[in-house]
C-alpha cells in the first residue's frame, strides 16, 4: 500500500484546508451565519479501515453524498454527515420557512446534495487550481445509509486495487458543532497519479 | 529596511516552507522564525519580540485569531497579517476591526508582497 511522506500529507491537508475555507465561505451564504470548519486531517488507508473510523464515528446513520471526478486523476467524492447533523445544517438552509419535520426530510436530499456539491467543488477547485489540471464532476447523489452501505454501495471496489483518502473536518454553524468526513475513494493508479501531480507541484515550488 | 524579523505561523510546514522562501526572496536581510501552532507563536513573540507576525487562522490548539488578539493585546507594536485559507466576509471585517491585515491563501508571492507592504507602510 502507498504511503505518503510527511511533506505529501501536509501538502494535501493544506491544499484540501484551502479548499474547505472556499467551501465554508460559500456555505456561510447559503445559511446566512459564519461557518468554521477546522483544517482538515488526512490519512490514507483501505475502504475496510475507512468503514471502522465511521462506525467508531458518533453516530450509525449517514446521509452522504456522491460524486464522481475525473480528469488527471479519477475518483468518488463523499461527504459523510451523521444524519441529525445533516438534519440541522438542512434546518438552517431553510432558514425562515417555517417547515415541518416532515417538509424538512423532504427538502434534505435536495439540501444536502447541495451542500455536498458546495463542499466538494471547493475542494476539487482547490486541487484543480494547484495542479493546474482540469476535473470534471459528475452530478452529485444523495443517500442515507450506514458505515458499509456508503463506501462500497455502486463502487468497484476491490480490495487490493482501492484506497480512500481520508479527510475528517469539523464545521461549526451558529456554535453547533457538526462532525463530517470527506472520503475520496480512488484506485491506486489514480492515487499514484495524485501524488505525482502533487509532488510535480512542490518541486515548482521549490519545495522538494 | 534592515534588520527585522518576522515571525510565520502556520500548522502546515508547506505554507511555513512557501512563505519563508517569498520573504527570503523580497527581503533577503530579515530574519525569519517560524511557529506551529498559535501557542508557540505567543511563546516566540515573548522570547524574540519579532516586528512583524504572519498568522493563519485554522490551526489546532488556540486558533490564530484568538492568537492575534493576545500578541496585540501585550505587544501592541507588532504588525500582523491573517494569511488564511478562512476568506469569509466575516473573518475579513474581524481582522479590519482588529487592526490586522488579511492575506487570502493560496499563498502567492503577489499576496506576500502586499503584506510586505502593508507592513513597511
Amino acid at each position: 500500500m502507498i504511503k505518503l511522506t510527511e511533506l505529501q500529507r501536509d501538502a494535501l491537508a493544506e491544499i484540501f484546508n484551502i479548499g474547505v475555507g472556499r467551501a465554508a465561505s460559500s456555505l456561510s451564504l447559503v445559511v446566512g451565519e459564519e461557518v468554521v470548519m477546522s483544517a482538515p486531517t488526512i490519512t490514507l488507508c483501505r475502504p475496510e479501515e475507512a468503514e471502522s473510523v465511521l462506525i467508531g464515528a458518533e453516530f450509525r446513520q449517514f446521509s452522504m453524498v456522491s460524486q464522481e471526478f475525473s480528469g488527471s486523476f479519477d475518483s468518488r467524492a463523499m461527504p459523510v454527515f451523521p444524519e441529525s447533523n445533516a438534519l440541522e445544517i438542512v434546518r438552517l438552509m431553510a432558514g425562515a420557512a417555517n417547515l415541518s419535520l416532515e417538509e424538512l426530510s423532504e427538502f434534505e436530499q435536495e439540501a444536502m446534495s447541495e451542500v455536498g456539491n458546495i463542499i466538494l467543488n471547493a475542494c476539487m477547485s482547490a486541487l484543480a487550481d494547484m495542479f493546474r489540471v482540469e476535473l470534471e464532476g459528475s452530478l452529485p447523489m444523495h443517500r442515507f445509509g450506514d458505515s458499509k452501505s456508503i463506501i462500497f454501495q455502486g463502487a468497484a471496489v476491490d480490495d487490493d486495487e482501492s484506497v480512500v483518502l481520508l479527510l475528517q473536518v469539523d464545521m461549526y454553524i451558529s456554535q453547533r458543532r457538526v462532525h463530517g468526513h470527506i472520503l475520496f475513494l480512488l484506485n491506486v493508479r489514480s492515487l499514484s497519479n495524485l501524488l505525482g501531480l502533487l509532488d510535480r507541484y512542490l518541486k515548482e515550488q521549490g519545495l522538494a | 529596511m534592515p534588520n527585522k524579523t518576522i515571525l510565520i505561523v502556520d500548522d502546515s510546514r508547506m505554507s511555513r516552507m512557501l512563505i519563508r522562501a517569498m520573504v527570503a526572496q523580497l527581503r533577503p536581510d530579515w530574519t525569519i522564525v517560524e511557529a506551529v501552532s498559535g501557542d508557540d507563536a505567543l511563546a516566540k513573540v515573548d522570547e524574540l519580540k519579532p516586528d512583524f507576525v504572519s498568522m493563519d487562522v485554522n490551526m489546532p490548539g488556540i486558533g490564530g485569531m484568538e492568537a492575534a488578539g493576545r500578541i496585540r493585546m501585550h505587544h501592541p507594536a507588532i504588525r500582523i497579517a491573517l494569511c488564511t485559507a478562512n476568506i469569509q466576509e466575516s473573518i475579513q471585517q474581524g481582522a479590519a476591526r482588529n487592526g490586522l491585515y488579511f492575506v487570502k491563501k493560496p499563498i502567492t508571492e503577489a499576496g506576500i508582497a502586499e503584506m510586505i507592504a502593508a507592513f513597511e507602510g
